[in-house]
């Protein structure tokens, strides 16, 4: 499955750019992650709780980081194993600066989906893949307001 | 949460067709189980444990529910009826001489979950038309019969049911 | 009184609709048994890096973890009718080829345990190219599932019968079109069982399972667990939930837990899930068919070339490949077709295993050769009626043997047209048709004529080798079966039959026989349906498969009710003083012809036959224990022209269906459904009806409803029910059943088998009945299921969405 979306943040994209790399920021925002460490430099590990449908289950994932462009772009690799299957999935990430406190994240992604829950939740997944990742957005501007209160 | 703890057991107590039954379960067992293996009434069947084929369907207090998407410990309590507690006295209820009339049965794994929810329309005193039997039964997953039998099953039990003046 | 030919009461109702069934799962027939959990592939084509088992070994409660390296290192690869060495051990051994392939087998004390204890294997796996689709598996560009194959054809023949060339030279026309057929399962609500221990001081394994036959595979197993054949017992329960030929693929898994239970050292218990069961168990073969025929303009049909490639799955398993030529004796239908070539290929692709199914061969098979009569028709611009009638069969012609040598016992095809066009008003429904266009409404009618085989020759199978190969072996043929019928001390009769029923009654059927065969009540007599290969009258033929217990099952029964009457009346000749042939057999007692007092029970009889052997005629053993093995020399192995008759009844159904498309949704309504159903002698109407309807929602699953949907990488993508559909009561149509009876010249009874027939005939009855309400927008269906989608995107012209 694939999908693509815009959302718009607060603060310059090179904060954001930092934020979204930092580990303790990532684990914060995503959803059902349980621990997530900074295993190398742009490879992170993860152990994520997600259900799809009936399907609930762990996560072994490995998130890497590539054709990094900061603070303008950069790609990410996600790769996802546990007991419910596997996930393959590749998203694109861009930062606009709008104006002087705002910026437009665009993404795009595609994901593939195996074993389990690509049997059980194929008709969930989509809309389980975009409710992870508004959830994501939702914790990320929260994340940036302690940030931007900080500064 | 570990698995451990998921594993320490609860006391429940229901009715069962009219027996008290006392038992130990582990939270999430499921109530199909707990009827087939702690209770040893092999008579519900399990063939999806997602609630689509019917097989598992008891009377929980009177209800038609799906027994594989119960747990045990959530029936602590009531009163249960399986197809075992159908007959009394060693005769056998109307619906059951109906599927034997009306060849509504085959292999007979999906007949117990059916005949519940025949109980449970035919109790209800309702006068169906064939085409609400249909949309009962489409809770069910039969594949020997093609429903012809059973319908005509179900049918006949309720016309014989108005005749006696709803009593079963 | 007699009993057969008559709608009596099912024994077997009695338990069954109070809960005392015995099915695998409520059999408990060892102390300490334990339960085993299927870690599953969610690759559908991968090597297996490393299997990491020993956090799951540590969780409290599970006694083992097996892989499939100690799998391998105790069995042999299963035995298969085909040369390419393709290695199929009921685990994944270095590659995974399916989703859903085993990979490890947990053994804990109870199912939960074991299920926990799956999620904490790790499995290291290194993703490999699927091939999912027939083409592409046709390629020699395509990914290997098998290395030591070097492709993914593992069987290919062609056959030629006749006169070809000549027959598309003088057509008038040649007509060609392309079909698929979705891969679908029959789906019963009870899935596979398993209980199995393995005795290490007998180097003995007894398995219990809802297994049906063939018991040839009794062989493949007993070859995969090396053991000698009186090594592995199988047992199967009294009840089994359904199963039209799918129990049949539980034999992996009988091996795989028998060696599960040697190596954790206890008796382990394995039930199916749903999940499982849709994802791993067994299915039909999905098919792409390329069909071209010559016609002349008078709708004659000369010739037929087919060729065919079926999808067996990740690996080809006994008895694949025979999905090709269940149906090759009568792949000319009910016409008159002298001029055949047929290419059959088995591809393996990234898919679930297949094996036998409710049809098995014939819905495939029918849908392509069906749906161009129609075509055909339209493209002569006859009406089908005509088309259908130039080429069908006469009665005047049976026993008709067809091009590729089968033999048609009987039958009066025209006559069950006939009846059906009197059951539906044709030039009234025309005319409604052309009213229904001209606003909007799209009516439909199909037609489908289906010889349905039934009662196979073993030797079929062979087909997949050349004659040169077969000549290297011994030859295989006959369809044996084997019933014990005994009278105990007391008179209590007893049948044994080897059938292995799943719900088609034989129980009752096996008592109406011997009931008619001794003159007493069948409620007196006891059938024993439960198959144990220790005690059993079974050979390699027995089993549930091709509708053979009304033809075949039954024989048996017969005879060896028979021998047990013959018995009867050479001690009743005795006592009463009187020649064989004067005596007869009713009510309880063996009287003389027209002198009823002079007469002596079958209590008294048999009493003197167990108490009081001594006074038994010369000759005669004492006791009553009869068993007879029947088998047809119809049913001779393939000769050396590839000719062979695979099946030794065949029945006939002619189904005549309406239809409603909604043009703006794609929905297909079917108005009502006509069938009309030639099985010979009929055993037991109201089975018969059952059985009937049964094998009619399977065909109509099929035909809108049902498919195994993989996507382009091998995923398997219809997990559950709520998913994979299968019809309900309310997606059940009208139907109108209405019978003839030409019996078989060659069984006892007369009787054919049936139950496949309309699995065979929905598919494309209902696609001719949709192609012909969509006729004024050329739409020629070629493609199932018939979902909304499907078929709203071939009337507005767009590619079918593809899973």
């Amino acid at each position: 499955m694939n999908g693509e979306g815009a959302i718009q943040l607060n603060g310059k994209p090179k904060t954001i750019f930092t934020s979204l790399l930092d580990p303790e920021v990532l684990k914060n925002c995503i959803m059902g992650c349980n621990e997530l460490n900074k295993q190398e430099d742009n490879v992170y590990v993860a152990d994520i709780l997600i259900g799809v449908a009936a399907v609930k289950g762990k996560y072994d994932v490995t998130i890497r980081l590539s054709d990094l462009q900061p603070p303008n772009s950069y790609k990410l690799i996600v790769n996802g194993e546990g007991a419910p299957g596997f996930v393959d999935a590749e998203a694109k990430i861009q930062l606009i600066q709008i104006d002087d406190e705002n910026t437009e994240l665009r993404y795009t992604y595609e994901a593939a989906v195996g074993g389990k829950v690509a049997a059980i939740g194929q008709r969930m997944l989509g809309g389980v893949a975009k409710l992870i990742i508004k959830d994501f957005f939702k914790k990320i501007k929260r994340e940036l307001e302690k940030v931007n209160i900080a500064d | 949460m570990s698995i451990q703890s998921l594993k320490e057991k609860v006391k429940i107590s229901l009715l069962v067709n009219g027996r008290e039954v006392e038992g130990e379960t582990e939270p999430r067992k499921l109530l199909s189980d707990f009827i087939r293996e702690d209770i040893g009434l092999t008579g519900t069947h399990v063939g999806c444990e997602h609630g689509v084929c019917g097989s598992c369907t008891v009377l929980f207090n009177g209800k038609a529910v799906r027994s594989c998407l119960m747990f045990a410990v959530q029936a602590n309590g009531s009163t249960i009826q399986t197809v075992e507690g159908l007959a009394k006295d060693g005769e056998q209820h109307l619906l059951q001489k109906l599927f034997t009339e009306c060849h509504g049965l085959q292999c007979g794994f999906c007949t117990p979950g059916i005949l519940m929810s025949s109980v449970e329309l035919l109790n209800s005193g309702k006068k169906p038309t064939r085409r609400e039997i249909e949309e009962m039964l489409s809770g069910h997953l039969c594949r020997c019969t093609g429903y012809k039998g059973v319908i005509e099953a179900i049918e006949s039990a309720c016309r014989t049911n108005e005749c006696k003046g709803g009593e079963n | 009184m007699t009993y057969i030919g008559k709608p009596l009461k099912r024994i077997e109702d009695a338990r069954l609709v109070s809960g005392e069934g015995t099915f695998i799962d409520d059999l408990s027939p060892l102390p300490n048994i334990h339960y085993a959990a299927i870690l599953r592939s969610p690759h559908a084509h991968a090597r297996i890096i490393q299997i990491h088992t020993e956090e799951a070994e540590k969780l409290s409660g599970v006694i083992g973890v097996v892989t499939g390296k100690q799998v391998a290192a105790l069995t042999r690869p299963f035995p298969v009718g085909v040369k390419v060495p393709v290695k199929y051990y009921p685990i994944a051994v270095e590659k995974v080829r399916f989703v859903g392939e085993a990979v490890a087998v947990v053994v804990a004390k109870n199912r939960y345990i074991a299920e926990d204890a799956l999620s904490l294997i790790k499995v290291e796996y290194e993703a490999l190219t699927p091939v999912v689709n027939i083409e592409d598996a046709l390629s020699a560009e395509s990914s290997v599932l098998h290395e030591e194959v070097g492709s993914n054809v593992v069987n290919h023949r062609i056959f030629r019968y006749g006169n070809i060339d000549e027959a598309f030279k003088n057509a008038d026309h040649v007509i060609n079109k392309k079909f698929t057929f979705p891969k679908v399962s029959a789906t019963p609500v009870e899935n596979y069982g398993v209980i199995a221990n393995y005795t290490k001081s007998e180097g003995s394994y007894t398995i219990w399972s809802n297994f049906h036959g063939p018991f040839t595979l009794h062989s493949v197993m007993t070859a995969a667990l090396k053991v000698p054949s009186n090594r592995l017992r199988i047992i199967t329960p009294k009840d089994i939930g359904g199963s039209y030929g799918i129990k049949s693929g539980v034999f992996p898994y009988m091996v795989l837990m028998g060696v599960v239970s040697r190596i954790v050292n206890v008796p382990v218990k394995w039930t199916e899930d749903r999940q499982e069961h849709l994802m791993a168990s067994s299915s039909g073969t999905d098919r792409v068919t390329w069909i071209e025929a010559a016609v002349k303009k008078d709708g004659t049909i000369l010739g037929l070339k087919m060729k065919y490639a079926d999808n067996v799955g990740g690996y080809i398993r006994a008895p694949e490949p025979a999905c090709l030529y269940r149906t090759h004796s009568n792949s000319t239908g009910a016409y008159r077709i002298q001029n055949v070539e047929i290419e059959a290929i088995a591809v393996v692709t990234n898919k679930s295993p297949t094996g036998l199914i409710r049809g098995y061969g014939g819905p495939q098979h029918y849908f392509p050769l069906e749906r161009m009569i129609q075509i055909i028709s339209n493209e002569l611009d006859l009406d089908i009626l005509e088309v259908i009638k130039k080429n069908l069969l006469t009665k005047e012609e049976f026993p008709y043997q067809t091009a590729s040598g089968g033999i048609y016992d009987s039958g009066d095809y025209h006559k069950a047209l006939n009846l059906a066009l009197e059951s539906i008003d044709y030039e009234e429904f025309k005319a409604k048709q052309k009213e229904g266009w001209k606003n909007g409404k799209y009516l439909g009618l199909g037609f489908a004529c289906i010889v349905e085989p039934s009662g196979s020759n073993m030797g079929y199978v062979t087909l997949a080798l050349t004659p040169e190969e077969r000549a290297k072996s011994l030859p295989k043929s006959g369809c044996s079966e084997g019933a014990t019928v005994t009278i105990d001390p007391q008179g209590g009769i007893t049948v044994r039959i080897s059938t292995v029923p799943t719900g088609q009654g034989h129980e009752t059927v096996a008592a109406q026989i011997v009931a008619d065969a001794l003159g007493v009540d069948p409620a007196m007599i006891r059938v024993v349906a439960e198959l144990d290969t220790l005690t059993s009258p079974w050979s390699v033929a027995s089993g549930s498969y091709s509708s053979r217990f009304a033809p075949i099952g039954s024989s048996a029964v017969y005879q060896a009710a028979h021998k047990v009457k013959r018995k009867l009346l050479e001690i009743a000749k005795n006592h009463l003083n009187t020649a064989m042939d004067k005596l007869v057999i009713g009510d309880g007692k063996v009287s003389v012809k027209n002198d009823p007092e002079k007469s002596i029970s079958i209590k008294r009889l048999v009493g003197l036959a167990h108490w009081n052997p001594e006074g038994l005629p010369n000759g005669l053993e004492p006791g009553i224990h009869e068993s007879a093995f029947f088998t047809l020399p119809a049913a001779k192995s393939p000769n050396e022209l590839d000719l062979v008759n695979g099946s030794v009844t065949y029945g006939f159904v002619f189904d005549a269906v309406q239809v409603e498309v909604d043009i703006d949704t794609g929905e297909v309504k079917i108005l009502n459904y006509t069938t009309i159903h030639d099985a010979g002698s009929l055993l037991n109407p109201n089975i018969v009806e059952g059985q009937i309807m049964g094998g009619l929602a399977h065909g109509l699953g099929a035909a809108m409803y049902e498919e195994l949907a993989y996507d382009e990488r091998g995923q398997f993508l219809t997990g559950s029910f709520m998913d994979y559909l299968c019809p309900t009561a309310t997606e059940i149509p009208k139907v109108t059943i209405k019978h003839i009876e030409t019996p078989s010249p060659l069984t006892p009874l007369g009787a054919k088998g049936l139950g496949e027939g309309n699995t065979m005939s929905a598919p494309v009855v209902i696609a001719n009945a949709v192609t012909d309400a969509l006729k004024p927008f050329n739409v020629s269906i070629d493609q199932l299921p018939l979902t909304p989608d499907r078929v709203w995107s071939k009337i507005h012209h767009q590619n079918a969405v593809k899973i």
